[in-house]
């Protein structure tokens, strides 16, 4: 896969060509935008948790069905996809009210919906991204009845499929925004999910845990960011490398005698050598398998082994 | 003379380094904190004891790559005085700014008492103070003070003087029963090549006042000073 020219850049991604036809690799910034622009700011280590969740959450779809443009994770904040003709209409599902929608009708925040609304927005910087009706789509031209219905119906899916997976994970989705496009005429789901176009609340403490943090000055936006990544990242399956780190051969090893001496008093005669060391276990979600062995040994070399005292041995588990 | 006493999250011998550079030696001193990513204006860096990080993964291991360690090591390559005591040793070891590693004391204890030490080269910034063979009284206090080095680097460091302290007996004798916790060669202190960077397990600045039981750290203390008014 050769990444190839910019072809468009937004506030949070960069999208690039790639020598593929039909695929586009969307790398995410850890630039921060909000209220159209007029708040800016960096928020380290959220191109990382952006593309990695996005790659969790759009797997997770696909597997129950969700046509998403999600191809595969290609490093650590570059996700492969197919390239779509992007609807400029965004689709927001609301179970609680928040922001701007608390504010227009008056709502105080967090009332839960008696169902999830769908709301379209045109996706137009100049205008401040308005929010539209069902006649303004038609009137715009910007897709078809049907392919509206269908964009609302998927909104609804995705929201029965991600609530209960947030909740599992501590966390209420109280609101999202998607993005479609087509390919080959067909309807798929574009975009990203990551708390910057969802708002989570902490289940238990009711914490803001998505890009309000950032909005709203609250701090600890980077850890809030990471600490979402590590509850959906959890049980995500991915490589796993278990290293092995052992006192040196001709190196003492105090802690071994002792308990070879202790073998030996409780009568294991047959213990020769008892070396006592170490063993770290690594998850490694969406990492290529031919790398693995390369960056273990690497941290073994840097950090977790000392190369002076120590051997280790790596085992590499998909 | 301008000290600093590097501060990682876990140190806790930092106060007293402070205390006896500042009130026993009145000498200038301030702390580096471990996120300072440069530093200037001192003579001597000091990397004082503790459980730096939690001593996790291994003692030293996680601390010497606090962006404090790269000035450290600048500075140190430069020709600038460091000396890193007990946990300060073992950071300077992992950094690689001194050959070796700690093993866990053969007795698998936490050992916390005075030892008897030699000097084995008088002639250094950090001892020239003391007499050839001197016995200095200073406390270790560490569960990893078990040093070992490859054999060849071990020769290298015996020809070129580099092993400046050695475990003894009261009356300079090194033997087996004089070594605390097992360490090549009842090895407590070496040098660098360029003898700037000097790490050792036990701990002078709690033996640097006589109400404390001993004064035989001042040796050292005192001998940076003097090294740094001669070099001045």
């Amino acid at each position: 896969m050769e990444k190839r020219e910019l072809i468009y850049e937004g506030k949070a991604k960069r999208v690039y060509a790639t020598d593929q036809i039909g695929q586009v690799i969307h790398e995410f910034k850890d630039e921060a935008t909000a209220f159209d622009g007029k708040k800016r700011g960096i928020i380290e280590g959220k191109g990382r948790v952006n593309a990695q969740m996005s790659d969790i959450i759009f797997r997770y779809l696909e597997r129950r069905g969700i046509r998403t443009h999600h191809i595969k994770l290609l490093s650590e904040n570059e996700i492969l996809t197919w390239w779509l003709e992007m609807i400029p209409v965004e689709i927001i599902v609301r179970n609680y009210a928040a922001g701007s929608l608390a504010k227009r009708l008056g709502l105080p925040e967090r009332t839960e919906m008696r169902s999830p609304l769908v709301e379209f927005y045109y996706k137009s910087d100049e205008l401040g991204d308005p929010m539209l009706s069902r006649e303004h789509v038609r009137e715009l031209g910007l897709a078809d009845e049907e392919q509206m219905d269908e964009m609302a119906a998927i909104a609804l899916k995705v929201n029965d499929i991600l609530r209960p997976y947030f909740e599992e994970r501590g966390l209420v989705l109280a609101d999202f925004k998607l993005e479609f496009g087509l390919r080959e005429g067909r309807l798929y789901l574009g975009d990203e999910f990551s708390p910057d176009v969802c708002r989570l609340w902490d289940t238990e403490t009711g914490e803001v845990m998505d890009k309000d943090r950032f909005r709203q000055d609250l701090g600890k936006v980077e850890e809030t960011y990471a600490e979402v990544l590590r509850r959906i990242g959890e049980e995500e399956t991915g490589i796993t490398a278990s290293v092995f780190i052992s006192p040196k051969r001709g190196i003492l090893d105090p802690a071994g005698q002792a308990a070879l001496g202790a073998l030996k008093s409780l009568g294991f005669d047959e213990v020769g050598e008892v070396r006592i060391g170490k063993y770290i276990t690594l998850r490694l979600p969406g990492m290529e398998a031919e790398r693995v062995m390369d960056r273990v040994r690497e941290m073994c070399e840097r950090l977790l082994a000392n190369p002076i005292i120590e051997d280790y041995r790596i085992e590499i588990e998909e | 003379m301008r000290f600093g006493v590097v501060v990682f999250p876990g140190s806790n011998c930092e106060a007293d380094c402070y205390h006896v550079i500042n009130k026993v030696l009145r000498e200038d001193v301030e702390y580096v904190w471990h996120q300072e990513t440069y530093v200037s204006g001192y003579d001597c860096l000091v990397l004082p004891g503790g459980f730096s990080y939690g001593d996790y993964l291994r003692c030293g291991a996680i601390a010497r790559f606090s962006p404090v360690m790269d000035a450290v090591s600048s500075f140190a390559r430069e020709g600038g005085l460091v000396i890193g005591i007990c946990n300060g040793f073992q950071i300077l070891l992992e950094a690689g700014l001194l050959p070796g590693a700690m093993l866990r004391n053969t007795s698998l204890h936490f050992i916390c008492r005075f030892v008897n030490l030699r000097v084995e080269n008088s002639s250094t910034p950090w001892t020239n103070r003391a007499a050839p063979g001197q016995v200095l009284r200073i406390p270790i206090a560490h569960n990893e003070g078990n040093y070992v080095v490859d054999r060849d680097t071990h020769r290298r460091m015996v020809e070129e003087g580099r092993i400046i302290l050695r475990y003894c007996d009261g009356e300079g004798k090194v033997s087996e029963e004089a070594n605390p916790n097992g360490a090549l060669d009842n090895i407590a202190g070496i040098c660098n090549e360029g003898f700037n960077v000097f790490g050792l397990m036990p701990h002078p600045e709690r033996a640097s006042e006589e109400i404390l039981g001993s004064a035989d750290g001042l040796v050292i203390w005192e001998s940076i000073m003097a090294y740094h008014a001669e070099r001045g």
